[in-house]
């Protein structure tokens, strides 16, 4: 072995040393990309580097989709979006056994229309439909799980943050991407809406029915929604149509979200400042451990370790498609341990290239790259459901108190299940991500 | 006051101030986007104004990011251990995102004046460079002073391991 791929091991193994030992994550990345780079290119190299770094990453057209997004499901949040939802969900399957569960899986896929971020939509949603069915009786173990796992259609559905990081990532069309993530999405929620039914078949009494309203009364629930009906044809209506580019969409969502919610008059200059600091918030993080992966890979990169790895990868012969089986599986392990995003953003400069040299169905690049981008965001979502750590679990569980974690996670196994048959699914079946691909030029 | 509260106010300003030039640029486009539709011209330049403006946008973001705990850690191998030892680890950590930050400033400015030196200007209408580098790495300055004051106060115990406040 030659001493710059020694040198690229030791990198991998000083920031997984780093992490151990509670270093944030995009610090993790930066200090053996410094390090990296000083050793195997030059001390001068590494500064000369830094010195437009930040300016030539940070300066794309293309990023400015993930702050406007954000601020777009932030203004929806602070809108009172979200309550206006999840009563006109629940006026419309509120009085089936498990209804008001299922009201709030449809809350959530309507919201995901808006936001791209699992987190915001299970604790937007949450709010309101946390109250409502615990007051009807409902367990904690259901409506944690229920929120848990119906807020990561927030990234299931587009827009997805998930989604746009992939997509400049490895250079792909972000229209594009958002066009196949849309029968998924769909597949999800119904898988959703079915592990609802089955539990409460089960166990009727963890989720009594609520009365039905009446026409009247049901017409009234629908009418508020229609505003986000709008910004979502009118916003993707777009996008698929080549009519924006996402950029453009995205501002034009953000902008519409943002007057819609002033004329509902529930967007306070409090709503606006804490939309500001939400986004604020999320886009630093995200950018943050964008800048560390990127330096890290390009002192990877000069190891040649990756490269290495991808020829290595394919002279092996083992079949493509236990080769991403494994993939998937070293995702979902590593994912229990580390966040999501950070785990897309350090390992698929490295994964990619893998992916890209296997013959996989014999499908092209393009709709390899898509294909697998889908995959991606599974691996994610489930992530952010799965035991040990699953983020949207933390968050609603805190926010409902009183629940055991071990319940919540109880309730979440069906939803699980769901999730898994869905990405065994679109592994078998590339045609369900690339269907719609196909009809967009 | 205590001076860590004082980057505090200057990180939350700057992301406020961040937030407005999004909104900024948001207009813009839609702007753009309504004079291409509606009379076939779009704003001049509006591509590469939203590009320059996002890099110093997300530059605003990033201080006030560090302080409310955007900076994201894993708690996996820590979680028995106790609050004190988490919190020290997490003072170091907030250390190291300092230094990164610094060397991200200091090269930033550099940067700065190379490119001022070589008068480089955007393709479509002529915006000098430089003023996106004088936009970012006032940012990174505050972004290295808002870790060391995370820091700061995880060492003293005004904030619980987690960094968030």
């Amino acid at each position: 072995m030659t001493t710059p791929m020694l040198i690229g091991i030791g990198l991998l193994g000083l920031m997984l040393a780093l992490m151990v030992i509670r270093v944030p994550i995009a610090a993790t990345m930066l200090i053996p990309g410094f390090i990296g780079y000083w050793l195997l290119a030059s001390p001068e190299a590494l500064f000369a580097h830094l010195k437009g770094v930040a300016f030539a990453r940070l300066s794309v057209y293309d990023l400015s989709v993930i702050p406007l997004f954000l601020l777009m499901g932030y203004f929806a949040t602070q809108g009172g979006l979200s309550r206006d939802l999840f009563r006109a969900a629940n006026a419309m399957i509120g009085h089936v056994r498990g209804g008001m569960a299922m009201a709030s899986v449809l809350a959530c896929a309507m919201f995901g229309t808006v936001c791209g971020s699992s987190v915001a939509t299970a604790a937007t949603i949450g709010q309101v439909a946390i109250p409502e069915m615990k007051r009807l009786g409902y367990s904690g173990r259901i409506y944690t799980a229920t929120l848990a796992a119906g807020g990561t259609l927030g990234i299931l559905i587009p827009p997805s943050v998930v989604l746009i990081v992939y997509g400049i990532l490895t250079e792909q069309n972000i229209a594009k991407l958002f066009a196949a993530a849309i029968i998924p999405g769909l597949i999800a929620t119904v898988g959703y809406l079915i592990a609802i039914a089955w539990f409460a078949r089960k166990y009727p009494e963890h989720c009594p029915a609520a009365p039905r309203l009446t026409r009247g009364e049901r017409f009234v629930a629908y009418k508020p929604v229609w505003p986000i009906v709008v910004i979502f044809v009118v916003v993707f209506g777009g996008i698929y149509g080549g009519l924006f580019s996402p950029t453009e969409a995205a501002s034009v969502g953000a902008i519409a979200t943002f007057l819609v919610a002033l004329a509902k008059g529930e967007l306070t200059q409090k709503g606006v400042v804490d939309s500001f600091l939400g986004t604020a918030s999320n886009t630093g993080m995200i950018f943050l451990i964008f800048l560390g992966a990127d330096l890290l890979n390009s002192a990877l990169a000069l190891s040649q370790m990756p490269a290495h790895l991808a020829q290595w990868v394919s002279a092996s012969g083992a079949s493509p498609v236990l080769i991403i089986v494994l993939i998937l599986l070293f995702y979902l392990v590593l994912g229990g341990v580390m966040d999501e995003m950070s785990m897309i953003l350090l390992t698929l400069p490295i994964v990619f290239p893998i992916v890209m040299g296997l013959d996989i169905y014999g499908l092209d690049a393009q709709s390899k790259a898509i294909w697998f981008g889908m995959l991606i965001l599974m691996v994610v979502q489930i992530g952010l459901i799965a035991p040990p750590v699953g983020l949207n679990v933390y968050v609603i569980n805190g926010m409902a108190k009183d629940v055991p974690m071990s319940e919540s996670y109880r309730g979440i196994m069906p939803f699980l299940v769901t999730d898994l048959i869905r990405t065994a699914l679109l592994v078998a079946f590339p045609s369900i991500t690339l269907w719609l691909v196909r009809y967009m030029n | 006051m205590n001076w860590t509260r004082w980057i505090e106010r200057a990180a939350l300003a700057l992301a406020v101030m961040g937030g407005v030039l999004l909104m900024l640029i948001a207009a813009m486009t839609v702007v753009s986007v309504i004079g291409r539709a509606a009379f076939g011209k779009p704003v001049p330049g509006d591509i590469e104004v939203t590009q320059y403006a996002i890099a110093v946008a997300i530059s605003a973001f990033l201080p006030y990011c560090l302080f409310s705990g955007g900076n994201l850690i894993v708690d996996f191998f820590t979680a028995r251990a106790s609050e004190r030892v988490r919190r020290t680890l997490d003072a170091i950590g907030a250390f190291t995102l300092a230094f990164a930050m610094g060397l991200f400033a200091w090269r930033t400015f550099v940067g700065l004046f190379a490119v001022r030196e070589s008068g480089e200007t955007s393709m479509v209408i002529g915006v000098p460079l430089w003023w996106t580098y004088a936009g970012m790495a006032p940012c990174f300055a505050l972004a290295t002073l808002a870790a060391l004051a995370l820091a700061v106060r995880l060492w003293r115990g005004e904030v619980s391991a987690g960094g968030a406040t």
